[in-house]
């Protein structure tokens, strides 16, 4: 499965929308600390606005909401694996994202057969307060190693500048929160990372040199 | 302009999109009014008839913002589930709100109004709902949610222009800070004018314009009226007398004592 | 099994909403759909099980005011 290489992580509809105008393909919708009622609101939103624009929509966590409201892509942190109904979801054709930070994890991703696995944090986060130190650009050659065709999703710090390096690692998508969602101009700093990913992913000739333009 | 739900509209005419002669004539009214945001609905469609789809890949060429309506609807369910319907065609979070409680004048159900508007606000939709001049009801509509109002300037279709101004002057003087579009009713561009000078901050035009012998002219004439109000109400205009007050100074007049 | 399409008698061989649309001959048009007043988002009309007598509502983008 080829996903797009840009993958932003919002926390609401409203921002689902506003970047599926600026012509991100695949979007997460990470919603804490709010009432089921408002979840289930955003999804529903989030859904309305993926569907018209031809977007991915990926739901965190919320796996019974998500599931509930027909949404065809869930993502499950290592702690929210626990009380998941994984053949529930598997039933429905509900595909699966898992995160990793560690062999252990990775192992364990693994064996549920998800259909990405994601590495992180590569670079210092701003965002959450983790106890893995960052992982770097090897880690995600040694993943890729590991998990072969499947798509592995870089998170953790990155921004535009970074992402040419995260690609050549060895990464099939870049996800972002804070670099797009807190940048002082959104619309464009998101129309940056998909100029950006396109241009560092374009194919190379078969002499291995760039093709030109 | 106010930021409408946090998005920067310039263009203080709205059009409907209703009761045109053909789409070409709709597509040139929007050009000709310099309009940014234009209302659209939903209606039962037979399998094969491609109309609605290409009356949609006509608004979207034209590249204005739409604001879906719930226009026929009589109940509060009736216009949340057109409210979510309209969201998922569009892809806008945006809904001007008609609860109809009366099909004579088309006027709001200002109870089912209110009820729908604290639904799907909660739900995330921005709403707009079409109202009256009714102050109590604001504070309502306000209450639930709504950021935006759009009162009536008189019954949808009839031409009548601004029909009751006290209320729709306190209605302006009650909430200055919440945008107020005059939607409905309105007739010529004096009307729509008027509706700036008074300080409402824009007007949704769709039969004075639509049925206009000429629409796209009449489109131009309501772009015009709206700039003339907007910019006369920012040049501060003088207060109505009751008595003459001469424009000529009289110091210096011949043949006086 | 009768169903209401639009206010008209239809009849279906469909058991699920997504299936009656393409029978229908809806499929790939831009439209949104309600059964008995309940609004039916896409991703689940394939999981939405039709029965006899219901209402369906199914409407396209047009003019309005």
């Amino acid at each position: 499965m080829k996903l797009p290489r840009v993958y932003p992580i919002v926390d609401g509809a409203a921002w689902v929308s506003r970047l599926a105008r600026q012509g991100v393909r695949l979007v997460q919708l990470r919603v804490k600390d709010r009432t089921e009622e408002a979840v289930r609101a955003e999804i529903l939103a989030a859904q309305a606005y993926c569907g018209a624009a031809g977007v991915q929509l990926v739901v965190n966590d919320h796996w019974r909401l998500a599931l509930a409201s027909g949404c065809d892509f869930v993502h499950l942190g290592q702690g929210d694996l626990e009380g998941a109904d994984l053949p529930a979801l598997r039933r429905a054709g509900v595909r699966l994202g898992i995160s990793t930070h560690d062999e252990s994890e990775l192992e364990r991703a693994l064996a549920l057969r998800p259909d990405y696995v994601a590495l992180g944090p590569i670079y210092p986060t701003l965002l959450k307060v983790m106890p893995w130190r960052p992982q770097g650009l090897a880690r995600i050659g040694e993943w890729k190693r590991r998990i072969g065709s499947l798509p592995l999703i870089a998170i953790g710090g990155l921004t535009a500048e970074r992402l040419a390096g995260v690609f050549a690692a060895g990464a099939d998508v870049a996800a972002v929160v804070t670099d797009i969602v807190r940048a002082p101009d959104p619309d464009a700093r998101v129309r940056q990372w998909l100029a950006v990913a396109e241009a560092a992913c374009a194919p190379a000739s078969a002499s291995g040199r760039r093709e030109s333009a | 302009m106010p930021l409408l739900y946090q998005i920067d509209v310039r263009s203080r005419l709205m059009l409907g999109t209703a009761r045109y002669p053909s789409p070409a004539v709709l597509a040139d009214a929007v050009r000709a009014a310099r309009a940014e945001v234009v209302t659209v609905a939903l209606r039962r469609e037979s399998a094969g008839e491609r109309a609605g789809q290409a009356f949609w890949s006509l608004v979207r060429e034209l590249g204005v913002r739409v604001l879906p309506n719930t226009a026929g609807c009589h109940t509060v369910k009736e216009a949340i589930t057109t409210a979510h319907m309209a969201r998922e065609v569009f892809a806008t979070s945006w809904i001007k709100l008609e609860v109809i409680g009366e099909d004579d004048t088309l006027q709001p159900d200002v109870f089912g109004l209110v009820e729908a508007a604290r639904t799907l606000c909660a739900e995330g939709f921005e709403v707009f709902p079409y109202t009256t001049e009714d102050l109590v009801v604001a504070e309502r509509l306000l209450a639930a949610g709504c950021k935006v109002l759009m009162p009536w300037g008189a019954p949808i279709g009839s031409g009548r222009g601004l029909n009751n101004l006290f209320g729709l002057t306190a209605l302006r003087a009650h909430f200055p800070e919440v945008p107020l579009i005059i939607d409905a009713g309105l007739g010529v561009p004096s009307h729509a004018a008027r509706a700036l000078e008074l300080g409402f901050d824009a007007v949704l035009i769709n039969t004075a314009v639509a049925q206009a012998r000429d629409p796209v002219r009449m489109a131009a004439a309501f772009a015009q009226a709206v700039e003339a109000g907007f910019a006369a109400r920012q040049a501060g205009p003088i207060e109505p007398r009751d008595l003459a007050t001469p424009s000529t100074p009289l110091i210096g007049t011949a043949f006086r004592g | 099994m009768k169903i209401q399409v639009n206010g008209a008698w239809r009849e279906t061989q469909c058991e699920a909403l997504a299936g009656a649309l393409d029978e229908l001959g809806y499929g790939g048009s831009v439209v949104s759909t309600a059964v008995n007043g309940e609004f039916i988002a896409a991703a689940l009309r394939a999981r939405t099980v039709l029965t006899e007598g219901d209402r369906i509502e199914i409407l396209a983008p047009m003019q309005g005011g």
